[in-house]
């Protein structure tokens, strides 16, 4: 892989890996003839990053031998150059300020470990980074470029009930600067989507390193500071860890781009799409299972667990869930390709929807409700929600034999339309 | 002690040195500059005062401070007058009469901060705006400066006309040091202005031991290039911590190297052939890093180069160069046929025009090369 910046790319780029680094430590390249793409995850694969440039991108750029300079198939991802490094090795060679000041070009090239390239010595594949500074300087830095082991791809999110939001950076930013962070505490904030006015508040599980509960923080902001309030049903609440959503605050606010924010239901990732000249940035941050954020007085510690336990097949629902599942190499490709041809069309492909109506089942075995199981009661339209755990648990008593049996069915359910969830990824 | 009876070196004999200065940042930057090993050894003499410390028995940096440097230069020689100066001096490379003593450099400069006011450095090679704030800071909040001045992380490259004119009008710290001789301290005097409060400081001194001596013998000298600090800094700064080892590489010119001409002969700018000039090159944990140069008189104002040469250093001893190279303007590089490196930056001095003979010191810093790996 070749690619060549030049000085007023070399700035968004370095912006990105910026932000990268912030997400996790190593960076993962996938090259491919349209496009290059560098992605991370953080340590607990809670949080996903990917920026991809498009070849325009970039004032040169050829994937393959070095004769193949022409356009190579689209379709021959075998072309796909990956590799692996700390994103850290990369980003202090960029970043440093001199290069600012002097790099007129940057030449980004993977040369693979066969022996025959230009660097003689072994095996190793290299990410090399040339220079080229006034006065004909030239800095050549060789990083060693790891295999690229397991390539991790986001899960899709459901289309059918899609929250949309659409603000400036800068408005987030004003509003998160009364929520510090720090590298020691990640605070998790509550998200209140409502009619008219959106309500951030800390959330009351962010407790610091001894227990003790830190400054609680309550700010209420009007939607029309949102370009675009789309939201499904309202209100909706979300909660997710600051940290990785302030590296994307970050990045937005220094290339002046707007954020796009999709979410579904409380406990699916959150999505946030950066659109910039030749370059679409995908965040996906999981999102934290809100006890009674709608029913306050109702916020019990064994709810959750209780949850999990019922509905373990759906990993969806647990905290901090995972927002990248493992690819094999094979499918790899596929979903990059996927990337590039439809880059949104393939994150609204419709999973299947866990079936609502098998959902209220679930309820009378938990003595109390969690904010999900409510919007679901509400959205089910049996004029229960205003019942009280106990009154429902009357309500369906004596139907324990037919729970029994649909709970069977729930779980097989469950399990298949996990399968089928990330299927549309793997066909194109 | 007798230590604390110096006023009756009036009587006696008069102060070995006796030196003051009206404004202790362009002192205490010189200072800065060798301060990596914290005995240091100060030679005086008539024309001077020497810091040299020495590391590993590899390295060894010496600041050369002229008596131009100082408001008020006095030495008085301790050995007889009589005698024949040259005989009585064991060093080799100092001809003059010299007294010599040992002193933790870290110490003294603290003791010159003690205001918080000797700044980053007065002269360092900060340009335009950079370089302003910083003056008004150690002029009004030196204890914040103070701790800048310590890392001296930031910097800048080129050098503005205010370090040559911007501090002589500016109240400074200043100083007054003598030394009454062998086994009296080290006295300072320091004052903030004249109506503030005034520090006396007294640091003992111990008996200078023989130190490193590396010859640089010009005869045997095989690369000599003259470039602009930064350039070098930068490429220094740019290096991964975690590199272990730097090698200078150097290739005559491609158009009649070998004659060497003189350092006015212009080099023609396309002449960059396929090896680089000058290659300084690193390798650390997570890859290498070569750096090349081309034969562009705006990067290498002078090239000498004899024979392709390569050379391995300890990139922590060069490294320990980076805090006299963000204060100096221009180096000189030279490598002998052995591979004794010698790099001289010249320290630009706030208060005079840097051609003025006399008052622009300069440190200069001699590293062995590592020996070739065998096979």
């Amino acid at each position: 892989m070749q690619a060549t910046l030049d000085a007023s790319a070399l700035k968004p780029f370095t912006k990105a890996l910026t932000c990268l680094s912030r997400y996790g430590e190593d960076l993962a390249i996938y090259a491919t003839p349209e496009s290059l793409s560098l992605s991370t995850t953080n340590s607990s694969k809670s949080a996903y990053c990917r920026f991809k440039y498009a070849r325009q991108f970039f004032s040169k750029y050829s994937v393959g031998t070095k004769d193949a300079w022409v356009d190579v198939d689209e379709d021959d991802d075998s072309q796909a150059v990956t590799g692996q490094l700390l994103t850290k090795s990369l980003l202090s060679i960029l970043r440093h300020k001199t290069v600012e000041k002097s790099v007129e070009r940057c030449e980004l090239s993977i040369v693979e470990g066969d022996g025959t390239g230009e660097d003689q010595d072994g095996l190793e594949s290299k990410l090399i980074v040339r220079l080229h500074c006034k006065h004909g300087v030239v800095k050549t830095h060789r990083l060693l470029l790891l295999t690229l082991t397991s390539f991790l791809a986001p899960g899709v999110p459901d289309s059918t009930n899609e929250s949309h939001l659409t603000v400036g950076p800068r408005t987030v930013k004003d509003m998160l600067e009364q929520f510090p962070a720090n590298a020691r505490s990640d605070p998790q904030l509550l998200w209140n989507f409502a009619e008219s006015e959106v309500q951030v508040k800390t959330f009351e599980s962010s407790l610091d390193a001894k227990g003790r509960s830190e400054l609680s923080t309550e700010l209420t902001i009007s939607v029309d500071e949102f370009d675009l309030y789309d939201v499904y049903s309202t209100p909706t609440t979300i909660a997710f860890h600051l940290r990785e959503f302030n590296a994307t605050i970050a990045f937005a606010e220094s290339m002046s781009l707007a954020l796009d924010l999709r979410f579904t239901d409380p406990a699916a990732p959150l999505f946030i799409d950066v659109e910039g000249d030749n370059a679409d940035t995908l965040f996906v941050i999981s999102t934290s299972q809100v006890p009674g954020a709608h029913v306050p007085s109702q916020a019990p510690s064994n709810n959750s667990k209780r949850r999990d336990r019922e509905e373990t097949p759906n990993a969806r629902i647990k905290k901090s869930a995972k927002v990248v599942q493992r690819a094999d190499a094979a499918t790899m490709a596929q979903v990059a390709r996927s990337h590039v041809a439809h880059a949104t069309a393939a994150f609204t492909v419709t999973p299947t929807v866990i079936p609502t109506r098998t959902r209220t089942l679930f309820l009378p075995a938990s003595s109390q409700m969690s904010a999900a199981d409510e919007q679901v009661l509400r959205e089910t339209g049996l004029g229960v929600e205003d019942m009280t755990a106990e009154e429902l648990t009357m309500m369906l008593e004596g139907e324990g034999e037919e729970l029994e049996e649909m709970e069977d069915v729930t779980f097989a359910a469950t399990q298949s339309s996990d399968d089928q969830k990330f299927q549309p990824l793997f066909e194109d | 002690m007798s230590q604390n009876e110096e006023n009756s070196d009036d009587v006696q004999s008069p102060p070995v040195l006796k030196a003051s200065v009206h404004d202790i940042r362009y002192f205490v930057t010189l200072l800065r500059a060798v301060n990596f090993v914290n005995r240091a050894t100060v030679r005086v003499t008539s024309s001077g005062f020497i810091v040299v410390v020495e590391e590993a028995r590899t390295l060894l940096g010496t600041a050369y401070i002229f008596s131009g440097v100082f408001d008020e230069f006095t030495y008085n020689s301790e050995n007889p007058p009589a005698a024949p100066p040259d005989s009585q001096t064991s060093d080799q490379d100092e001809d003059e009469d010299n007294a010599a003593f040992e002193v933790p450099l870290n110490t003294l400069i603290e003791c010159l901060n003690i205001f918080g006011t000797a700044g980053p450095s007065a002269s360092a090679g900060n340009s335009g705006g950079k370089y302003k704030k910083w003056k008004e800071d150690s002029d009004h909040e030196g204890d914040e400066e103070a701790d800048a001045g310590g890392r001296r992380r930031q910097s800048s490259s080129s050098k503005g006309i205010d370090s040559y004119f911007g501090s002589a009008a500016g109240k400074g710290t200043g100083m007054r040091m003598t030394y009454a001789g062998s086994g009296y301290p080290l006295t300072l005097l320091i004052s903030e202005d004249a109506s503030g409060p005034t520090t006396t400081c007294e640091i003992t001194t111990y008996e200078a031991e023989p130190h490193l001596e590396l010859d640089f013998q010009s005869d045997r000298m095989v690369l000599k290039i003259i470039l602009k600090s930064s350039w070098l800094r930068d490429a220094l700064s740019e290096l991964d911590p975690s590199c272990e080892k730097l090698t200078f590489v150097g290739n005559p010119p491609p158009t009649g190297g070998a004659a060497a001409p003189g350092r006015q002969r212009p080099h023609p700018r396309a002449a960059n052939g396929n090896t680089p000039m000058l290659r300084i090159q690193a390798v650390g944990t997570f890859g290498s890093t070569e750096m090349d140069y081309p034969n562009d008189r705006d990067v290498l104002e002078t090239f000498e180069c004899t024979k392709p040469i390569s050379f391995t250093y300890r990139f922590a001893h060069i490294s320990r160069t980076l805090r006299a190279l963000q204060s100096s303007t221009k180096t000189s590089l030279r490598i002998d046929n052995e591979g004794l490196l010698s790099l001289q930056f010249i320290m630009p001095s706030p208060k005079s025009r840097p051609d003025e003979e006399g008052t622009i010191a300069f440190v200069e810093f001699r590293c062995l090369a590592l020996d070739e790996e065998v096979g």
